[in-house]
């Protein structure tokens, strides 16, 4: 009952083409801007069929069965997909758990998602989840860990997963690497890819003082195999707060501009949690990013 | 412990009292912990909106959003999936004062998280009926049911099925209408409540709990002599609620 | 046969007349339906709490005082609470 899309190549560890635009090809995405894919939306999306060239969801949101899962069908008939992780918490110390990542092992099996990715980040302390992306202490144990936790993902899906910076509003005394550098050695220790998130690199940048156009020159050019954009609001103290739920800021266009020359168009993700607007609204900015995207690859 | 644990349970802590001094652990960021407490917080008081729009219009926005943060409070998280957080809402309902006047709360509660879990609920193959033909008759009061994942009964003093149909365009019901067993099921993705009779509610009680039919049927016809065993059966097949249906 | 399984039998006789439906058409009607109606709750996102300090999180019951009250349609029940038994 499944519906298998025949034509796409599974991803198998260790074993990954070349393409253009990167040395690595790191997922099956199209080299365009896609669209957070919100479950509010999606019978719209399914009437309308808009001119989207990918959607990327959450899988936690499409665990069982039912209706959910029956629409995501018909949106992966359509239009390529990636299923963007929120719960495995790769780095908490306890170790993961293990029903978790077999539902998500079982939507990619069923959905054969163009891309799969995670976050740099943990969620537990003993049986106790906090639902959040929080992030790492930057030590050379998180990393010894994450690298054993990103491979038994890998090898669990058989495929690449891109692992993405998370925004933070702290950081550890106990960081002894830099982040950028951390995520490029786990890259390199795991064979993951990254997912560049800008936004988070600015607010970041923001909060914590840490330069964000030096972060993403400190990311290989070819591990990174996605970007994400989104908008952040203004804690009336003057913290940035990633809530996703405005829309992307010029500071942020700029970063992202200094992304693609870095890295080349990969496919950039619009994304949009908090204060979901209409979906018109959506397709509009992922038109400006269209526009700025095709500029860049004119004069790049 | 390693370090990583301690560094990870000294979150926690700095968490659970954000307003303390955490410089040694965060440094100059250490006021951003409050992010996190704010953030633990809403997220799971927000996780409770997609279970429980029924008791949100019985207790009105502000005072849902209230109870929400204070279930959010004191109950943890035991999933990385948040839709599987807030099953627990009726227990504490029931022992929160300021619903005490509102005893039917709790029980719309689990009424509602029931029609959650079956929203959610696994999809599978339902049962092709045609293969009971080759039962042969005298076996037949030893066939069991196994129900779909999606299926669930309840009971309540109150007519809590009334309540949440009057909630989706039916007529509003009297409190002193009394007590109501509850069909709640999954059908064409969309969750589906039905106040039932005793009799019947007895006869599937039995069944979902795994007895073979002739068992199940006894307590039914306690409550009703007349119990209408084909009228049930066929109501069974129309609603696709069966998985499978084997030979004790 | 004993009186109970002649019931059965007999019950179950009247179902199958009733022609039955087929697991295939069962199970293309669940999966051709797309009555999504809740929103997923799973998010990367940061909340603000409008723009609340969560110091909060600790002191909304602390006050020992309860400033809420319901208003929602559960003002329209009729009838007495007297729980109906069984």
């Amino acid at each position: 009952m499944a519906k298998r899309a025949a034509w796409l190549p599974v991803f198998v560890v260790g074993s990954v083409e070349k393409s253009e635009m990167n040395a690595v090809r790191l997922t099956n995405l199209p080299s365009q801007m896609g669209l957070g894919l919100r479950l509010p939306h999606i019978r719209q999306i399914l009437a309308e069929k808009p001119a989207v060239a990918w959607f990327e969801t959450h899988p936690e949101n499409f665990f069982g069965g039912g209706a959910n899962i029956a629409a995501l069908e018909a949106v992966r008939v359509e239009w390529p997909l990636s299923l963007h992780g929120v719960g495995m918490g790769l780095g908490s110390a306890v170790a993961p758990d293990a029903g978790h990542l077999e539902q998500v092992a079982s939507l990619v099996e069923r959905l054969q998602p163009a891309a799969v990715s995670e976050h740099l980040c943990w969620n537990r302390v003993g049986a106790h989840y906090f639902n959040d992306l929080l992030p790492m202490p930057y030590t050379d144990e998180a990393l010894a860990l994450l690298v054993e936790r990103v491979d038994a993902v890998q090898s669990r899906l058989r495929r690449t997963i891109l692992i993405e910076n998370v925004s933070s509003y702290i950081e550890f005394t106990a960081d002894i690497w830099a982040e950028a550098d951390f995520l490029a050695e786990l890259a390199r220790r795991s064979g993951c890819g990254i997912l560049l998130d800008v936004n988070n690199f600015y607010v970041n940048q923001c909060n914590l003082g840490r330069d964000a156009r030096q972060a993403m020159d400190a990311l290989p050019v070819a591990v990174v195999g996605e970007i994400h954009i989104a908008g952040f609001e203004t804690r009336d103290d003057g913290m940035l707060l990633d809530t996703h739920g405005t829309p992307v800021c010029e500071a942020v266009w700029q970063l992202l501009d200094y992304a693609w020359q870095r890295f080349g168009p990969v496919p950039t993700l619009l994304e949009r949690d908090t204060h979901l607007p209409p979906l018109a609204d959506l397709l509009a900015e992922v038109a400006i990013g269209e526009e700025r995207m095709a500029r860049h690859v004119a004069t790049g | 412990m390693s370090q990583l644990a301690e560094l990870q349970r000294a979150f926690e802590a700095a968490v659970a009292d954000p307003e303390a001094d955490w410089q040694s652990l965060f440094g100059r960021t250490c006021r951003g912990v409050v992010a996190y407490a704010n953030n633990s917080l809403f997220n799971r008081a927000g996780a409770l909106d997609d279970a429980y729009p029924v008791i949100r219009q019985m207790v009105g926005d502000e005072f849902f959003e209230a109870l929400a943060r204070e279930y959010a409070r004191t109950t943890p998280s035991t999933s990385p999936d948040l839709n599987r957080y807030g099953g627990m809402l009726g227990d504490f309902l029931a022992g929160f004062a300021p619903v005490a006047h509102l005893p039917y709360l709790p029980d719309m509660a689990r009424l509602e998280w029931a029609g959650h879990l079956a929203y959610y609920a696994e999809d599978r193959l339902v049962y092709d009926w045609s293969r009971l033909a080759s039962i042969p008759p005298e076996q037949m009061a030893r066939l069991r049911f196994r129900f779909l994942p999606d299926c669930a009964l309840l009971y309540s003093p109150y007519p809590v099925a009334s309540i949440w149909l009057a909630h989706h365009g039916g007529e509003w019901p009297s409190l002193d209408q009394g007590a109501e067993w509850v069909w709640v099921q999954r059908q064409q993705g969309k969750v589906t409540v039905e106040a039932i009779t005793p009799d019947r509610a007895a006869w599937l009680r039995g069944l979902m709990a795994g007895m073979p039919l002739e068992l199940a049927i006894p307590a039914a016809l306690d409550i009703n002599p007349e119990f209408p065993l084909s009228a049930a059966l066929a109501a069974l097949m129309t609603a696709q609620a069966i998985e499978e249906i084997d030979l004790l | 046969m004993s009186k109970q399984t002649t019931l059965i039998s007999t019950a179950i006789a009247g179902v199958l007349a009733l022609g039955v439906a087929t697991a295939a058409q069962a199970e293309e009607a669940k999966e051709k339906c797309y009555g999504v109606s809740k929103a997923g709750q799973n998010d990367c996102a940061s909340k603000d709490g409008g723009h609340s300090c969560a110091g909060q999180s600790k002191k909304d019951m602390d006050k020992n005082e309860w400033k809420y009250v319901a208003k929602g349609t559960c003002e329209k029940m009729k009838g007495s609470l007297k729980p109906g038994g069984q």
